[in-house]
């Protein structure tokens, strides 16, 4: 009898341990066809969830919507407005992709440069002095190297000064970058007002109208389709991604931003210096960013102006994050983000719905994407049926 | 002696958009979440703002301005909040990247204001015709103030406490100096006497005040010019940031706050819920960095709608005066005003060509730049940005 009241009483006092219904875990590998499936489908959503959106504010079709900013992108009523679009994009996509590719280095090393902006219009404003200055002196390809070269350089002093900062330091680089970003808009406006022509206009107007001094040249057309005249940009925009990949992947200095960029003290035992990597990474990602400025200045759009950059130093923060810094990836983000932006521009005019709904679709898809990070790095398991003892 | 005043006018309504701001960045900031979307919440709350009194005033007979005003609040704080509940909800729970996260959400929040801004413009007749001018006026509606003795004298009255107030104080300090130089120790190791820098500069500050609280007495109509010439929101703002300073600095759920954005593994440990608090500082954070918006559309635009980028400008430099102000949010009282001056300044200064005037305008983000700089080389932990500021939480790292 006791016996039994015993184990009844050992039975009633056996704790109850009920396990979270989701519990998280580190994934330590997703193979590469999941992880496409899992951004394929963060997309996908991103895409219905602007399209209803698009539905319930504007009464209007999501697929025309759709159809139509492919049209804005891609086609065209005849096919010189093809070239015109197809060319259009294509241009848009090697300014923002040497962009990215700027920034993939730097963010590899976890050193978050949120200037490319600046740099951008840096660069931008060493070119047209060049441009402006030295047009008429330097003759042909020598002053489009001139102009390079300032850009570069000045491009990576401007990335070079928060980078000293925090090596040595430890001064919080998002911020000060962001902040280099303004002072590089107000000397942009500064420069601008000196060389506005005509005088009080604010504007310093197209640069070298007649001679063309320090337009890049129109080279050769590629297919029917592209212009001839940006044929520089995407030989510039494709060398730097080649360069970039191989430089990240295959080289010594590659190796180092990564596993810097994994832990620092890891690279310390190993005997890197951080200080060191940390200087030159951000020397080059300054660099290039200042050469996007030269593409966008002398390639594109032919004058400097605050807007030179236009917001494509934010996006490109963007596409060097959702391409996990793999150049031949950020191709095809940048394709995406042009194509919501000029898409957007031809729904625009064509639906009269307000341009900035492309920055809201811009908003929805990108959210989905970072979104679907989470189920790439982590794990959920769910709580199994409880067994019966 | 009017351009001062004027200069100073331009720069408190200035200020006051930045200071909402930043308050706001600071709450999600010393939680551990920097929110980069900042311009995007300010974007929003102004847009919603605008909307909620613009509806409401065209859909009923005789709009109430009390009602209209808290509508108008009521829905810039709401959907700044849900601005702020989808970077929480991507950050905290998702644990994505918050620098990406928070561009996104400024385009985004860009891209919403605008294209309602402009939707809302079509709907009122064209580009810029929209004005919800009752409602603004009632938020522009100045205090009361008249010459008449029953004002005149209970404001001198409090002045003239003010100035006695610092020269006590004044007094206090010069006092514990001399009490400490004649109580000294003669023989034995003393300490080096850092704090007398400090002194000095305090004893600075409190003398200034009492300067300019004289001034203030003397040239009384300049005094109710400078701080009689808003509405009333720019005092809400104040009071916020005041209120913040307490919440986080006197109580026990700001500390355990502050906890959370230094150190998030070890507040766990304590059972502090992390993500509760992590969740609340950015919702309501975010909430009142959207009342910048507000304030910008219903008391610096006066009440309409335009599709420049003004805001995303005011954005970034309440970002900046998050870090000029060393995450305290007392010092964006007076930072927030400073930099209205800076910002202003050109405009003021006689003898400046338009091309040197761009040169000045970079003047709070140089000083913001100086401000990071000396931070970091301070080593101070208490000016220091919140250390987990930035990164992700999940506790199997721990």
């Amino acid at each position: 009898m006791s016996s039994n009241s015993e184990a009844a009483v050992v039975k009633a006092k056996k704790p109850v341990v009920k396990e979270p219904l989701v519990r998280l875990s580190k994934r330590t590998n997703m193979s590469l066809g999941m992880q496409i499936l899992v951004r394929a489908l963060a997309l996908l959503l991103g895409l219905v969830l602007a399209a209803l959106f698009i539905f319930f504010i504007t009464d209007l079709n999501p697929i025309e919507v759709y159809e139509a900013m492919w049209d804005g992108c891609f086609g065209g009523v005849n096919e010189m407005a093809m070239r015109l679009r197809i060319s259009g994009t294509i241009k848009d996509i090697c300014t923002l992709l040497i962009l990215g590719i700027a920034l993939a280095p730097a963010f590899k090393m976890r050193f978050w440069n949120c200037g490319a902006e600046g740099q951008m219009l840096m660069g931008g404003v060493a070119t047209a002095f060049v441009m402006i200055n030295y047009g008429d002196s330097i003759q042909g390809p020598a002053l489009l190297i001139v102009m390079a070269l300032a850009a570069i350089v000045v491009g990576a002093v401007w990335g070079l000064i928060p980078a000293i900062f925090k090596a040595i330091w430890n001064t919080n680089e998002t911020l000060f970058t962001l902040m280099m970003n303004y002072i590089a808009i107000q000397i942009t406006s500064y420069c601008v007002a000196c060389w506005e022509n005509p005088f009080g206009s604010n504007s310093v107007g197209i640069i070298n109208p007649s001679t063309n001094a320090g337009w890049f040249p129109d080279i050769m057309e590629i297919g029917t389709y592209i212009e001839a005249k940006y044929f520089l940009n995407i030989l510039i925009a494709l060398i730097s991604a080649v360069s970039m990949y191989i430089y990240l992947k295959h080289s010594k200095q590659g190796f180092e931003i990564a596993v810097v960029g994994e832990s620092e003290n890891t690279a310390k035992y190993a005997g890197i210096s951080v200080k060191k990597v940390i200087i030159r990474t951000m020397i080059i990602s300054g660099a290039i960013a200042g050469l996007a400025g030269f593409v966008g200045v002398a390639g594109v759009d032919h004058t400097i102006s605050t807007s030179t950059a236009g917001g494509r130093g934010f996006t490109a923060i963007i596409v060097a994050w959702l391409s996990k810094f793999n150049a031949y990836i950020m191709i095809l983000v940048c394709t995406l983000i042009v194509f919501l932006d000029r898409g957007a521009s031809q729904i625009a005019s064509q639906f009269q719905l307000n341009e900035y709904a492309s920055d809201i679709i811009t908003g929805i898809i990108l959210f989905t994407v970072i979104g679907s990070e989470f189920f790439v790095n982590y794990k959920m398991n769910f709580r199994k049926a409880a067994k019966e003892d | 002696m009017a351009q001062i005043i004027s200069l100073l006018q331009a720069a408190i309504v200035f200020g006051t958009v930045i200071m909402f701001g930043c308050v706001g960045e600071t709450l999600s900031e010393k939680a551990g979440n920097l929110n980069l979307g900042v311009p995007g919440i300010m974007y929003i709350g102004g847009i919603s703002s605008l909307a909620a009194s613009f509806f409401y005033e065209k859909n009923v007979e005789n709009p109430s301005v009390v009602i209209s005003i808290i509508i108008s609040i009521v829905a810039c704080f709401a959907a700044s909040a849900l601005a702020g509940l989808i970077f929480s909800f991507l950050t905290i729970t998702l644990r994505a990247n918050q620098n990406v996260t928070g561009l996104t959400l400024t385009i985004f929040g860009s891209g919403v204001a605008n294209f309602f801004g402009g939707y809302l413009n079509k709907l009122a007749g064209g580009v810029g015709q929209i004005s919800v001018r009752e409602t603004s006026e009632g938020f522009r509606k100045r205090v009361p103030v008249s010459d008449s003795l029953a004002w005149k004298i209970p404001m001198m009255i409090i002045l003239v406490a003010l100035a006695l107030l610092f020269v006590y104080l004044v007094v206090k300090e010069v006092m514990s100096v001399i009490k400490a130089q004649i109580n000294k120790p003669t023989k034995g190791i003393r300490p080096r006497d850092k704090s007398m820098i400090k002194l000095a500069f305090r004893l600075l500050i409190y003398i200034a005040c009492v300067i300019c609280l004289v001034w203030m007495l003397l040239n009384y109509d300049s005094f109710t010019q400078i701080v009689f010439s808003y509405g009333f929101m720019t005092y809400v703002a104040v009071l916020v940031a005041v209120l913040t300073h307490y919440f986080l600095k006197k109580t026990r759920k700001g500390l355990n706050l502050r906890a959370v954005g230094e150190n998030p593994a070890t507040a766990d440990a304590a059972g502090i819920s992390i993500v509760k608090y992590k969740y609340l500082a950015t919702i309501v954070g975010a909430g009142i960095s959207g009342m910048g918006g507000l304030y910008y559309v219903m008391e610096y635009i006066k009440g309409t709608w335009a599709n420049d980028g003004t805001i995303e400008g005011l954005g970034w430099l309440a970002v900046a005066l998050v870090i000029f102000t060393v995450w305290k949010p007392l010092n964006a009282i007076w930072g927030a005003y400073l930099f209205g001056i800076l910002y202003w300044m050109y405009f003021y200064v006689s003898g400046l060509t338009r091309s040197s005037q761009e040169l000045f305008k970079m003047l709070p983000y140089l000083v913001t730049i100086l401000v990071l700089i000396i931070s970091s080389l301070s080593k101070k932990k208490e000016n220091q940005a919140p250390a987990s500021l930035g990164l992700s939480y999940f506790r199997e790292d721990r």
